[in-house]
């Protein structure tokens, strides 16, 4: 627990040095953490009392950063990357569960097994996956927008804060890339839905 | 795309959305004469109505809008025919329920045209709640095969997200409609429901409970085959069986018909397969009379509720007289302005059913509808048989609810409960084990081994394991035993499972209170998950926890002490300082600290666990109670004025917890009432203290072996108390029953035969018998330097008792290094100026006085008799008694104006 605490600490100071390296040594580290705790709320909370992923991931940051001697700079850098560190395994996840379906018999799986997420099963992770790194060539602040929103359970005023801009804003970015996204997804030249 | 085009098709966008509909085409073709760009704005717009729902869930799937209102106004369940449903078209709807609705449905892919009902559930359910647990489920929901239950086929989620469920379409009418119409005979309905028995009985062998039964859920086929729908549907839609008593504000949010519910189902308690067998009842009830057995219809849905949860049942035969709607002898339906003759003709054979239903039917019905699941039948097979033996002419079972709840019954129940445990384990540890290792999949033998372990915990948590203590439980644990030698052999590939079996099965063996084989398994499941999560999961520390409580209750403190540490540590790290489960693991391990003689920081831990568990748990919640009784029976041992005063509102409000969830005869109750007995007694409130102890006693001879531990604690407690009052020959039989009960039930040698040897030798040294008190406080001391160890603050206390016998005998010579021993182990335990030593010491100082030996004597009795003073206050008996010795020394030693001088200070109050 010390070591990960620290190593977070430095991971965090790298970034905001500007050394974008260090990201992805936090991706790996802030990502177990959100998955157990995720696993210890949905075992021992009631239903209702579950905790939304935003409380994870403050929780999680709390836990191990502790709140003091961390500027803002340094928090919103852990929404965004732990944001991106969600997409990343859940997308990995996904590719690999479909690489294993085709790869695998042609017995229909009518619900396939999964040990992550529980809301990703009518959502194209993978092509939503490529169509956000497409919508970042054009509009990175929208691709943005839908991690911290879909990815890291964001609300609007949450991700208004961490990217600095106001909630107009996302909302307006937050309207544009989903019927976007949800174009792109349903496409008619698209393989598979 | 360009950075320009991008912001302008955004810009008209954003505009055209605020637009009516039909006027965003002439808007945009007033912006802009660049028609790729309006098609772009146009698809955007379209996919703006289109995604509604896309991404609106958070990826990681905590689906928070359950509890905000819903404003999505657009109905589903509208219009979905010749929808495409995964493999499936809609091709007819069925029925709407509160969950959605079910349509018929065909294979859209094949040939063939599979007929399958679709459950298609309505928006506004919690999407990824029930998605999850459909998953989690579903293997084995597939595992049921019989041929009165309809399968469930299939289930995902639609391309808005809505959940379905594709199950064996059954063609039919419902079992009320179907009895009625068909003009079946009460032979002809009891053979239909002993076949539903049946299916239910199946079910629950394969630990799926219904959960929903009610007569639309079991359909006749026009041969005449029931088929049960749903098995198991309402837990993945509603596994905390809540939708039902939430719904006040949104009604169309109802779930399980409220009829049928059983009370524990209405107040959101544990829901077992005796909350079938209720449902069962009133089906039954139903089937038979035409009504159902409550008057539910006029009420509002909180009237029903009361009603089901509080007023008895009406009578299956005086229901069938009142019947008014529905006369099951014809089947028909009467009107209430219909004709006279047929009226006559319905009310005679009305009373022709009343006759054949009062008696046997009359008392299997209500059993079956009891409002405690404990006094139901304990499973369907009993309801069933019951049924059996009427209709073969036998004496049944069902017997007319007493108004007392007679404690005969109480301890059978808990036999057939063990008895049924046994079956089940018998049958479902096999088949894991067997087909886990040969057959089967990994995830489906650990999703059984899951549910076996629920089941168990279920099930036996519904026996007190006090009372199955000392039962039959031959069989199960002859089942236990071959299951556990079984499970390394054949589980080695599976570890995890292994794990979760090892430990229930410890847990098992826990309660039926064979600790060696319980900490073996316990230790077993550690290890294997140590191994696999590592040594800081919290699987670990549920390991932890339960070794915890298995070695204390074997008096291994140290050990516990260790486990019960590690467990907490590992949950304050998962789950943070302030959690209900951390709050649990401080006060198992405040009850190891006490046991080991640390009492203030025992008393840490008992605070800590109740500052939580007030944060966190209702005011109401029995583990506050347990909480208040150990930190003011913790209080109580500081004997002191400040430590009554501080213990008198925990253990009062504890009383009141436990009251408050009692039934009648409930055991928990005792804990409380001999907790605040206890300090009302050192209070020398003895007579408010005695019917607290009497009630106690009364509980625990109804419900408890005669030969049980708790049993002889509250007869201890009664006896130390008639001691009090004085009541030596009414004292003495009851120390000799703790005695007899204690040696039988824990063995001779241990620390509680220490502990009642102690009480009675000390009743005796009050009654002046010290011959008869020093044998047995020598025999206590033994005990407790055996089962506590040698130096064990108690063996002082023993000690220091027998010191005290041989003094008032006039043998101070052996007190006197009876005494010195016992300083000296104390000593060792606690600080030098702890009151604890004092009280030695002015006992040693009196003895020193009787053997003459003045110079050290004086200086002890004043030091001593200051430390006290501080530590106890001037009016504590233990304060009066040092006062009294060195008045005595004066006296001795002729110095009568210093005895007058310490005389003066005894009439200070």
């Amino acid at each position: 627990m010390d070591s990960s605490h620290s190593q977070v600490t430095h991971a965090l100071a790298d970034l905001v040095d500007g050394r974008r390296e260090a990201a992805d040594q936090l991706l790996a580290l802030v990502y177990d953490e959100l998955r157990s705790l995720a696993a210890a709320h949905l075992r021992d909370e009631r239903k209702g009392h579950t905790l939304q992923p935003t409380a994870l991931v403050h929780e999680a940051y709390l836990r191990l950063v502790g709140q003091t001697e961390v500027n803002w700079q340094s928090k919103a850098h852990f929404f965004a990357v732990a944001a991106t560190a969600i997409r990343r395994v859940l997308v990995d996840h996904a590719r690999r569960t479909n690489a294993a379906k085709r790869g695998g018999d042609c017995q229909r799986t009518a619900i396939e097994h999964t040990d992550l997420s529980t809301g990703t099963e009518n959502v194209d992770l993978t092509g939503l996956d490529d169509a956000l790194d497409l919508l970042a060539k054009t509009d990175e602040r929208k691709s943005r927008v839908v991690e911290l929103r879909y990815f890291a359970g964001l609300s609007i005023p949450e991700a208004a804060e961490v990217l600095g801009v106001s909630h107009a804003t996302i909302e307006r970015d937050w309207r544009v890339a989903r019927a976007w996204l949800f174009n792109e997804l349903n496409r008619d030249d698209r393989h598979g839905t | 795309m360009e950075p320009d085009r991008w912001a302008r098709i955004e810009e008209l966008f954003h505009e055209a959305s605020r637009l009516e509909l039909a006027q965003r085409e002439a808007f945009l073709r007033q912006s802009t004469d660049d028609e790729s760009l309006r098609q772009a704005v146009n698809n955007l717009l379209d996919g703006d109505e289109n995604a509604t729902d896309f991404l609106a869930n958070p990826a990681l799937g905590f689906d928070f809008r359950l509890n905000e209102p819903l404003n999505d106004n657009r109905d589903e369940t509208d219009g979905p025919i010749g929808r495409r449903i995964g493999a499936y078209r809609l091709v007819q709807y069925i029925a709407a329920g509160g969950m959605g609705a079910v349509y018929l449905a065909v294979r859209d892919d094949d040939q063939y045209e599979k007929q399958v009902a679709i459950k298609l559930i309505k928006r506004g359910m919690d999407t990824d709640d029930i998605l999850r647990r459909f998953r989690s489920e579903r293997q084995l929901l597939a595992t049921l095969e019989h041929p009165n239950i309809a399968r469930l086929i299939d289930g995902g989620a639609t391309d808005t997200g809505l959940p379905y469920l594709v199950m064996e379409y059954v063609d039919g009418q419902s079992i009320d409609r179907y009895c009625d119409e068909h003009h079946l005979s009460v032979d002809q309905r009891l053979q239909l429901f002993d076949t539903v028995c049946e299916a239910v009985k199946y079910a629950h062998q394969n630990l799926i409970v219904h959960r929903d039964l009610k007569p639309n859920n079991i359909v006749v086929t026009s041969d005449g085959v029931p088929k049960l729908l749903d098995f198991g549907i309402a837990k993945v839609l509603d596994p905390d069986g809540v939708a039902h008593t939430v719904d006040v504000t949104m009604p169309s949010q109802r779930f399980i018909t409220p009829a049928y519910a059983s009370p524990e189902q209405i107040r959101g308690q544990r829901i077992t397969t005796t909350s079938d067998v209720y449902a069962l009842g009133v089906i039954l009830f139903e089937m038979l009379t035409g009504q159902r057995p409550y008057d539910a219809d006029s009420h509002s849905l909180q009237a029903i509720e009361r009603v089901i949860c509080e007023e008895p049942p009406t009578r299956p035969s005086v229901a069938v007289t009142r019947a008014k709607s529905r006369s099951i002898t014809s089947g028909l339906k009467v009107d209430n302005g219909a004709e006279d003759i047929a009226d006559k003709m319905h009310r005679r054979a009305d009373k022709h059913l009343a006759r054949r239903l009062s008696g046997d039917l009359d008392n299997i019905i209500l059993m079956a509808l009891r409002k405690d699941p404990q006094r139901r039948y304990t499973s369907v097979e009993q309801l069933a048989d019951d049924l059996q033996r009427h209709r073969e002419g036998k004496p049944v079972l069902a017997r007319p609810d007493t108004f007392r709840y007679r404690s005969a019954k109480f301890v059978a129940r808990n036999k057939l409960v063990v008895a049924a445990v046994t079956a089940v384990t018998f049958a479902l540890l096999g088949g894991i084990i067997t087909s886990g290792a040969l057959y089967i999949q990994a995830d489906r033998a650990k999703l059984a081994a899951q549910r076996v372990s629920g089941f168990l915990q279920d099930a036996l948590g519904s026996v007190n394991p006090q009372i199955a203590r000392g039962r039959d439980v031959t069989l199960l644990r002859e089942v236990l035993d071959s299951a556990a030698k079984r499970i390394d052999k054949e589980l080695g590939d599976n570890p995890d499972v292994a794990a979760t079996l090892h430990l229930t099965i410890g847990n098992t063996y826990s309660s039926i209170a064979l600790y060696d084989q319980a900490e073996n398994h316990t230790r077993a499941a550690g290890k294997l998950r140590r191994k696999l999560l590592g040594d800081n999961h919290p699987q670990v520390a549920e390991c932890f926890a339960q070794l915890a409580q298995i070695l204390w209750i074997k008096g291994d403190y140290a050990s516990s002490e260790t486990a019960i540490r590690s467990a907490l540590k590992i949950w304050k790290l998962h789950l943070g300082p302030r959690h209900p489960r951390v709050a649990t693991a401080y006060h198992t391990l405040g009850i190891t600290l006490e046991s080991m003689g640390q009492a203030e920081e025992a008393q840490k831990c008992y605070r800590d666990a109740l500052s939580i568990n007030r944060e966190t748990l209702d005011p109401s919640h029995p583990a506050l109670a347990s909480n208040l009784i150990n930190l003011g029976l913790q209080l109580l041992n500081q004997k002191s004025v400040e430590g009554y005063d501080a213990a008198e509102p925990l253990l009062r409000e504890a009383l009141d917890i436990r009251r408050a969830n009692a039934g009648e005869d409930d055991p928990n109750l005792v804990n409380a009432l001999v907790a605040y007995g206890t300090l009302l007694q050192e209070r020398r409130q003895i007579d408010a203290a005695e019917p607290l102890y009497r009630e106690a006693l009364a509980i625990s001879r109804s419900v408890l072996n005669p030969d049980h531990p708790d049993l002889a604690n509250v007869l201890d407690n009664l006896a130390t108390l008639l001691e009090n009052k004085g009541d030596y020959q009414a004292a003495e039989p009851l120390y000799r029953e703790t005695l007899a009960i204690q040696k039988k039930a824990l063995g001779p040698r241990h620390r509680d035969v220490g502990t009642t040897l102690n009480n009675l030798a000390g009743m005796f040294r009050r009654a002046g018998r010290y011959d008869e008190a020093i044998p047995l406080f020598k025999d206590a001391a033994d005990i407790y330097r055996e089962s506590l160890g040698e130096g064990h603050f108690w063996v002082t206390i023993v000690l220091q008792n027998l010191a005290s016998s041989y003094q008032a005998k006039g043998d101070c010579d052996t007190a006197l290094p009876i005494f010195e021993d016992a300083l000296r182990m104390r000593m060792a335990l606690v600080e030098d100026d702890h009151w604890r030593i004092a009280g030695l010491e002015t006992l040693i100082g009196g003895c020193l006085t009787s053997l003459g030996q003045y110079e050290s004597a004086e200086p002890l009795l004043l030091s001593s008799y200051e430390q006290i003073k501080i530590a106890k206050g001037t009016s504590a008996p233990y304060t009066h008694n040092a006062l009294q010795r060195i008045i005595d020394f004066y006296v001795a030693t002729d110095q009568p104006d210093k005895a007058g001088l310490y005389r003066q200070r005894q009439n200070i109050p």
